[in-house]
């Protein structure tokens, strides 16, 4: 596979997880939770990076296709403490 | 966990995605502008304040500084008036650098977003 | 008492949702429904889930699932409501809010563009100076002078690329239901938008993007979507069409 094409499907997968958490995180109807949780101290661009290279790296060891990384690679992130809030909103 | 369905979201990406990915993580878009739970470490505190005070003195350094830049277009300085109010504004920066040095806090840390609104400066 | 994670209102009749579809922990994902709404949870630990990727993604594709069988209004991350009655009871009270915004958004998707402008970095600082500037001039002056050629030259700036999103959004409104859009985010991300588009029209919005993308005019874009309607999901206040400042102006038909 050529490398341009990694790195244009990293790029791209990256900028779809940018979108994706910019809508999740900071759009949609805010309701007044007993609980929020607000994204405080979680770096989550870096979070989210460190996300796709490690499966890039992956790929290119074992030669495989692209894989989307899957919602499954939790050890990065089980270091981040929650930032919780008992803050109501509109 | 569902493995994401996102394949396919992008269209009409032309050339270097790389320069959007660039602008995005710049714009700060996939960061929340939630209010952070407030931490109660002394250390941050200061800092937190700090933040605070510095911007406010950055704002109405801006706004001075803009007041200046309208009365010399008006043309109602004259050479050594706006020489010294150069100056001030001169030491005024050097001196917020060096209190921006002190907290450990760049020129992109002195700012409040508003929200919908937008960030302040 | 059970505490419920809560992804989107939707209406109470619409398709089920996939069995396959999980939410976060690995949840079934079901509706609490009243009346003609119901609230989209998955059963949650009193403290709820960290905010990162992992598990904004999950919740994203809950979302992006629900879409396929019926209009839904997105709810912002990390929301827990506890209890059952607790979930009736919000819906209980902002039931005309959520009905109207279900049938505004019923078969229509967000779209979201960026669009770069290299034009919109200004020219390095040296260049600021005016000519005519006494040569003996004390360092003073030659600071004002700089910052006020630099502040003409972001004016023209500024100018010069509200023309362009202008000339956008004359391109892309008759297309579109309503948008928001955050100008200058940096020098080079001119706009940054989201558009509501009927399924309908999708087509024509998009060849209406490559459209602009063809005229050049030093600008790149990045369209992005279909995505469910979190930039728009957000109740009207009662009455008029809302107004925000200018970096985000919803504009609404």
């Amino acid at each position: 596979m050529m490398r341009a094409d990694l790195d244009h499907g990293v790029a791209s997968r990256h900028i779809t997880l940018l979108e994706t958490l910019d809508r999740v995180l900071n759009r949609g109807v805010v309701v007044a939770g007993d609980l929020t949780i607000s994204v405080a101290d979680v770096d989550l661009i870096f979070v989210g990076l460190r996300l796709l290279l490690s499966s890039v790296e992956t790929a290119r060891g074992f030669h495989l296709t692209q894989e989307a990384p899957g919602g499954t690679r939790e050890s990065a992130t089980k270091n981040r403490q929650p930032a919780v809030s008992p803050s109501g909103m509109i | 966990m569902n493995p994401p369905a996102f394949e396919d979201k992008l269209h009409l990406a032309v050339g270097n995605l790389c320069d959007f990915q660039e602008e995005m993580e710049r714009a700060g878009s996939a960061t929340t502008p939630l209010p952070a739970r407030i931490n109660a470490d002394p250390e941050r505190v200061e800092q937190g304040l700090a933040k605070l005070v510095l911007t406010l003195i950055e704002l109405l350094r801006q706004l001075m500084e803009k007041q200046a830049l309208r009365r010399i277009e008006g043309g109602s300085l004259t050479s050594e008036e706006i020489e010294r109010m150069g100056l001030t504004f001169l030491r005024l920066e050097a001196k917020m650098g060096e209190l921006r040095a002190h907290f450990g806090l760049s020129e992109a840390d002195l700012n409040l977003s508003l929200g919908p609104l937008g960030d302040l400066m | 008492m059970q505490s419920h994670y809560i992804y989107g209102v939707v209406e109470s009749q619409r398709h089920p949702l996939a069995p396959d579809i999980r939410g976060l922990g690995g949840m079934p994902v079901y509706l609490i429904p009243w009346r003609t709404l119901a609230a989209l949870v998955s059963d949650a630990p009193t403290e709820g889930y960290p905010a990162d990727p992992a598990h904004a993604t999950c919740h994203a594709a809950v979302v992006e699932a629900a879409m396929e069988g019926g209009p839904i209004l997105p709810v912002r991350f990390g929301t827990l409501l506890g209890g059952t009655r607790r979930v009736i009871s919000m819906l209980e009270e902002h039931s005309t809010a959520f009905e109207e915004s279900l049938q505004r958004l019923r078969g229509r998707v967000e779209m979201g563009l960026k669009v770069l402008w290299e034009a919109g970095v200004a020219p390095p600082v040296e260049d600021h100076l005016p000519s005519d500037l006494d040569p003996s001039a004390g360092p003073g002056r030659r600071y004002l002078f700089q910052r006020l050629g630099e502040e003409q030259t972001s004016e023209a700036i500024r100018v010069r690329g509200e023309g362009l999103i202008q000339s956008i959004q004359t391109a892309l409104d008759p297309l579109t239901e309503a948008s928001t859009l955050r100008r200058f985010a940096t020098p080079r991300l001119l706009l940054d938008a989201a558009y509501l588009v009927s399924r309908e029209r999708l087509d024509m919005f998009c060849q209406g993007v490559e459209r602009l993308e063809e005229r050049g005019s030093g600008l790149r874009y990045l369209l992005s979507g279909p995505w469910p309607p979190y930039s728009f999901a957000h109740p009207l206040p009662s009455g008029a069409a809302m107004t925000l400042s200018d970096t985000q102006t919803p504009r609404w038909s």
